[in-house]
């Protein structure tokens, strides 16, 4: 086996890892939009590689101008292709999981903010703590 | 056995997940998203078979099939929307 055929190997069985990801996805996750998500980036980076794997095991040069544009097409298009199905299941109404944070998207910034505010308290509480527990502060004081 | 082999079966049972789910349903939506998945699958077997078999004429097919997968994506995005846009 030489080297080329080697890594077409490798190329394809990394893709069908990735599209087995997809499958289970589909199988597994709750809602259609979870199972979008994972069709839409799997799928996609799956059949490239494998695309890619399987012109490394008859590389001419009309093999690969032909095999690249196929991947370039694949990596565009899949992802395109699934939001369109994700966006058409929002519009036609299907539902949510149940644990899904529907909360509305345009003040994710303030809220987001407002977490990261929060997280700050209990550390500036610890600092505080550690302050008044620094031996060499408390002989300053005293 | 050839890995290639392997790799066609990893592949069909993919396609065969996806079969699973557009029987099982249970909404329109994820018939539709299996059906995105079932059609990638089609062109995954297509590669590999054609890599197997050391066919050249593989890669035009693949180039075709995934223009093909984009519309397919497309009339079932129409199909779940039932005509309105």
């Amino acid at each position: 086996m030489s080297v080329v055929t080697g890594i077409a190997y490798v190329l394809i069985f990394s893709g069908v890892v990735v599209f087995a990801g997809a499958g289970v996805g589909v199988l597994r996750f709750r809602d259609a939009y979870m199972r979008a998500s994972a069709v839409g980036t799997a799928a996609g980076l799956g059949i490239a590689l494998i695309t890619i794997g399987a012109v490394l095991t008859m590389p001419t040069p009309e093999n690969l101008i032909k095999a690249g544009i196929a991947v370039v097409l694949q990596l565009a298009t899949s992802a395109v292709g699934t939001t369109i199905i994700a966006r058409a299941a929002v519009n036609s109404g299907h539902d949510f999981s149940g644990d899904t944070d529907l909360s509305d998207p345009e003040h994710a910034d303030a809220q987001l903010l407002a977490a990261l505010l929060d997280d700050d308290e209990p550390g500036a509480r610890a600092s505080t703590d550690a302050a008044a527990h620094d031996p060499g502060r408390g002989d300053q004081n005293g | 056995m050839n890995p290639l082999d392997i790799a066609i079966i990893g592949v069909a049972a993919v396609l065969l997940a996806a079969v699973f789910r557009i029987v099982r349903g249970p909404t329109g939506a994820d018939r539709a998203v299996a059906a995105d998945l079932l059609t990638f699958s089609v062109v995954g077997v297509l590669v590999l078979v054609g890599a197997r078999l050391g066919r050249m004429g593989t890669f035009d097919l693949v180039l075709i099939a995934t223009l093909v997968t984009f519309l397919s994506a497309v009339s079932l995005a129409r199909g779940l929307m039932v005509g309105r846009r």
